[in-house]
């Protein structure tokens, strides 16, 4: 079986540092895609460097009684893409963005996506920056609320309240909105 | 397809060039090559990581695959995760620590007698109570509370950096058996955790920070998300210890904290059984690490029994009506280092009352007006660590200082 991240973590602090190195093939994609989903995908290329720098300068930081660094991770990243966006303009969910043409692999859930852009755009919009943040981690990211917890460095009862008020917000939100995504969705009703 | 799944589908992306990650990989290992060049002392990896990551610095025969369909990405990752984390649980099991084996009596590692003694006297109370009254047709449970929880506003576009406010809340919550019902919200105002935060908010512009009230109304089904189901929970002790430990109600990394972490999100819902909470309040009595707080009082001023445990330098503390073992409140306070807040020790960055739970028959016609509590804390955190006031209000904001007292 494969060594843990936090074994891994601890080899790299007790002499062996390009020990590190390793977590950049375990979860460089799923950093990346964090970034990319958040920012697009050329910064994402961008910022993957400064992420694992940032990690790596302060891998003692790293709470060993967490198996998975990925939680740790998104922690640096979210603060990589805030100074970012520090010099850049506002923060936007790069998917989101009308006009967007990542090219996936499926194309009728492409166009599909494309016709609902606006409106997520606006019920995400309506969550404030931490509860998007909460429920991206655990939509996209597929964080438990313990893990969001340690993304985020807040309280686990923080995370889920969050969490919570998100969802409701989102749903509710979604609801208002239902009668567009049902005009154009013919086919689902 | 519904909204959720529709945000899901907006969340692929097309997996990273294996390119760019091995020019990530060749600039960490020239910065631990530099460091590798000091003197170090300690302990080195296997010879054979070396190997591996030789290998994997090859684009060419690299091990990651990145796959070009989510969901097969994403089922790999779960995969991956169940096995790291049954392996922390086999590690943990074996050292004996896992909360099961605490059950037993004469355990050496057990709690401190006090916080022992308090949670199985509450785990009596609670096995004697009434079971809940669960809404009947056309009536509604109803939940009022009062909390506060930090939040955390990012950097401005102009620049500068963000700040943390501790931001306190009514919360009632009117929830029928079908899921329907109505969340009402008014926000008081918000206090800052520390000078240093009050100080990035003015550099900031002094954007407003202060909420508005929020009504909103669900349909059916609108309110079902929450923690797991209850009932379906096994109320012998033992079983339910061991399910909590192998994290098999919700993820999070193994260990006392996490544990006593789990139990109180267990009892912050009002339709647990008495035979549930009493296990609950069993399984706490065993774990190692567990305070006892003897007699406090919650942020709306109620005394009751208290317990807490310290984890990551915040102590959070559990506040118990001793007559009917019901949670009357927590609260999370900065103790040391690691705690994630930029904040003196003492600091309290969030707190909870539970002030009302009955069913009701109707909802509120009219929204309502006022919270049934001020929403300002009461009371101080009972232990002797920090106050908070917030009696000077700023002329063009609704925030105010908060004074902290290092003890």
């Amino acid at each position: 079986m494969d060594d843990t991240d936090e074994q891994v973590v601890g080899w790299s602090e007790a002499g062996d540092p390009a020990a590190f190195v390793e977590l950049v093939w375990r979860h460089g994609p799923a950093v990346h895609a964090y970034l990319a989903r958040r920012t697009g995908r050329q910064d994402a290329d961008d910022l993957l460097g400064e992420v694992w720098l940032r990690a790596f300068k302060g891998r003692a930081s790293y709470d060993r009684r967490c198996p998975d660094a990925r939680p740790w991770l998104y922690g640096i990243a979210r603060n990589v893409l805030r100074a970012h966006w520090r010099h850049a303009s506002r923060p936007m969910v790069h998917t989101l963005e009308p006009g967007n043409s990542d090219a996936w692999s499926d194309v009728d859930v492409r166009l599909d996506a494309a016709a609902q852009r606006e409106s997520l755009r606006q019920i995400l919009a309506a969550l404030s920056e931490d509860e998007r943040e909460v429920l991206l981690l655990v939509v996209w990211e597929e964080l438990t609320p313990a893990e969001v917890s340690v993304a985020l460095g807040i309280p686990q009862g923080t995370a889920r309240s969050r969490l919570h008020r998100a969802l409701s917000t989102f749903r509710s939100n979604a609801a208002i909105n239902s009668s567009v995504l049902i005009r154009s969705y013919p086919k689902e009703v | 397809m519904d909204t959720m799944e529709l945000l899901e589908q907006l969340g692929c992306v097309e997996p990273v060039d294996q390119e760019v990650l091995a020019r990530t990989a060749d600039a960490l290992l020239e910065l631990a090559a530099a460091e590798d060049r000091r003197p170090t002392v300690g302990v080195t990896a296997p010879v054979g990581r070396v190997v591996r990551l030789i290998r994997g610095s090859d684009p060419a025969g690299g091990p990651v695959s990145p796959s070009a369909d989510r969901a097969d990405g994403a089922r790999h990752q779960r995969q991956r995760r169940w096995v790291a984390r049954a392996a922390a649980v086999a590690v943990l099991a074996a050292a004996g620590s896992g909360a099961g084996v605490l059950l037993e009596p004469g355990t050496p590692a057990g709690p401190g007698t006090a916080a022992a003694a308090v949670l199985k006297k509450l785990a009596h109370v609670a096995a004697d109570q009434p079971a809940p009254i669960v809404p009947g047709p056309g009536q509604y449970l109803y939940v009022d509370s009062v909390e506060a929880y930090t939040d955390t506003a990012g950097t401005s576009p102009s620049g500068g950096a963000g700040y943390t406010v501790l931001l306190p809340e009514n919360r009632q919550i009117w929830i029928a058996a079908n899921g329907s019902g109505r969340i009402l919200e008014t926000f008081g105002s918000p206090v800052f955790l520390s000078a240093k935060d009050r100080t990035n908010w003015e550099a900031a512009g002094r954007p407003p920070i202060q909420h508005a009230p929020t009504d909103m109304s669900f349909g059916p089904g609108g309110l079902v998300d929450g923690p797991t189901n209850l009932s379906n929970l096994p109320t012998n002790p033992s079983a339910l210890a061991a399910e909590i430990s192998s994290r098999k109600i919700e993820g999070g990394p193994p260990g006392p904290a996490e544990d006593f972490t789990q139990v109180a999100d267990m009892l912050r819902e009002t339709d647990a059984s008495p035979a549930l909470r009493s296990a609950l309040y069993q399984i706490a009595a065993g774990l190692p690490g567990v305070e006892a707080l003897g007699t406090v009082a919650d942020h709306s001023g109620r005394s009751g029994v208290g317990v807490a445990y310290v984890n990551k330098g915040l102590r959070h503390e559990l506040i118990f009506d001793p007559k009917t073992s019901a949670l009357l409140g927590e609260s999370y306070t900065i103790v040391g280092p690691g705690s994630g807040y930029d904040a003196p020790v003492g600091t309290i960055v969030g707190w909870e009352v539970y002030l009302q739970s009955s069913v009701v028959n109707s909802l509120p016609s009219a929204p309502a007006t006022a919270p049934s509590q001020p929403v300002a804390p009461a009371t101080p955190v009972p232990s002797n660590s920090a106050t908070s006031s917030n009696s000077a209000t700023s002329p063009n904001s609704a925030i105010s200082p908060t004074t902290t007292v290092v003890p």
